[in-house]
């Protein structure tokens, strides 16, 4: 339906989700997106979030009523930007200003939405069944997984940490190295609920600041991104 | 030479369907190492002969598709079922071969369900029995259709529409993935286990049953 509002002024557009939105629910910000922009960018992003509703449905990173609201475009909008521009604040600014920039023409698409691709296949090829169990299946450590796992396939922009190759005979290794991460947030939720202390490692800690508190930073981004990356780099080398 | 009985068109779906599946079952078991002996075949050769027993399955059922529908068109009945009403009355197979062809086109094609309900319902009073049964399967048919097409032409498109498949089916595409190991793995959360290339032969020999009961 929100189709329809094709070749509308904005202004037009505007006045009609400010009347839904003040009689009924209100529309989230990808959902305005996805009523707004039409271009090569919003097409892109849907295809991919529309290729791998399975994954996200059974793996748990979105309920079918998430999905409903678009939740998945958003993630897939913001893991498009990374693969474009590097880290990013998960900010609605920079998502939006991303859909107006690359609406006419999202370049380098057909390379980017084949990495994508080939990056949630590695992701789902090293979890198998155990992603919906595990808290990286969460937003704010799916985000920096992703990223982590592209720069080691491909390279992410502005991430200097270091690069091994990840091959498919690497996964079982992979997986014990990111299945370490619920191993260490089990043992730091599990201190807190008995308020203990507990003793960690200076790159962990820096991890579990930037987990815990304003996850959606680029800066905290980065800090999860390459936390990750070196557990993988470290489990690959050995 | 086409039959000219439906019981027997249905008949030799079934037995071709049964081949193919045997084909398959053969591939899997070269393909396995003995206690003493190495594989008779490669992984992928297994696979390469998964499609091909999945490709001549296909055709079969485009083969029973077109061969019921021209048996239906002259006026002939289902063992199990009432006779379609029909809006054309050919003088012969001959004929109703020549008035299915769509004009400007050479043939009729029989791969596509959508075109085939609504070819039947210029045809047969409400489509039946192809428009119902195709349509409330039409689904599963588009996807038996999309590993045909990506096993048989060798296109970007078509591996595209491959790999959007088995990612809607399997979460991610596994590494190294063929049509054929894609057909050879287990259906999730199937009970009992059957791999896709069971789940989609028997879906057409189930489909087969409802277009021609006996």
């Amino acid at each position: 339906m929100a189709d329809l509002l094709q070749d509308m002024p904005d202004s037009d557009v505007y006045d009609v989700f400010a009347r839904i939105n003040t009689y009924s629910v209100v529309l989230k910000a990808q959902e305005l997106r996805n009523a707004r922009w039409f271009g090569d960018f919003k097409t892109s992003v849907y295809s991919l979030a529309n290729e791998f509703v399975t994954f996200w449905e059974e793996n748990r990173i979105f309920s079918s009523k998430q999905i409903l609201r678009m939740a998945e475009a958003e993630l897939v909008s913001e893991l498009l930007i990374a693969i474009n521009d590097g880290i990013r604040e998960g900010q609605k600014s920079v998502i939006d200003n991303f859909y107006e920039k690359n609406d006419d023409v999202f370049p380098r698409r057909e390379a980017h939405e084949k990495r994508f691709k080939q990056t949630i296949d590695a992701i789902g090829a090293i979890f198998g069944d155990d992603l919906a169990q595990s808290r990286l299946r969460a937003t704010r450590l799916f985000y920096p997984m992703f990223c982590a796992v592209y720069h080691l396939k491909f390279q992410l922009p502005k991430f200097t940490h270091k690069r091994v190759p990840l091959k498919v005979a690497d996964f079982p290794k992979a997986k014990v190295a990111l299945l370490n991460v619920d191993v260490l947030l089990d043992r730091i939720a599990e201190a807190e609920d008995n308020n203990e202390e507990i003793e960690l490692a200076r790159a962990e800690r820096r991890f579990y600041d930037a987990y815990s508190e304003h996850w959606v930073h680029a800066d905290k981004r980065s800090v999860m991104a390459a936390y990750l990356c070196n557990a993988l780099v470290t489990a690959i080398d050995e | 030479m086409a039959s000219t009985n439906l019981r027997a068109v249905r008949a030799t779906l079934l037995r071709k369907l049964n081949e193919s599946r045997r084909v398959v079952t053969d591939a899997y078991t070269w393909s396995m190492a003995g206690a003493a002996a190495r594989p008779l075949i490669s992984a992928v050769r297994r696979d390469a002969m998964t499609e091909l027993a999945f490709l001549k399955a296909f055709l079969a059922w485009e083969s029973f598709l077109e061969q019921s529908f021209m048996l239906y068109i002259i006026g002939r009945k289902a063992p199990g079922a009432a006779r379609p009403q029909r809006y054309v009355f050919p003088p012969s197979l001959t004929h109703a071969a020549e008035w299915v062809v769509p004009e400007g086109r050479p043939y009729a094609t029989w791969t596509d369900a959508a075109r085939i309900s609504a070819r039947a319902e210029r045809f047969f009073h409400g489509g039946r029995p192809f428009a119902v049964t195709l349509r409330a399967n039409q689904n599963t048919l588009e996807e038996a259709r999309i590993l045909r097409n990506a096993i048989a032409h060798a296109s970007s498109s078509t591996q595209q529409k491959f790999e959007n498949l088995a990612r809607r089916k399997l979460r991610t595409l596994p590494p190294d993935s063929t049509v054929g190991s894609f057909l050879a793995t287990t259906v999730p959360r199937s009970a009992p286990p059957s791999s896709f290339f069971e789940f989609y032969t028997d879906q057409l020999g189930t489909y087969a049953a409802q277009l021609v009961p006996v």
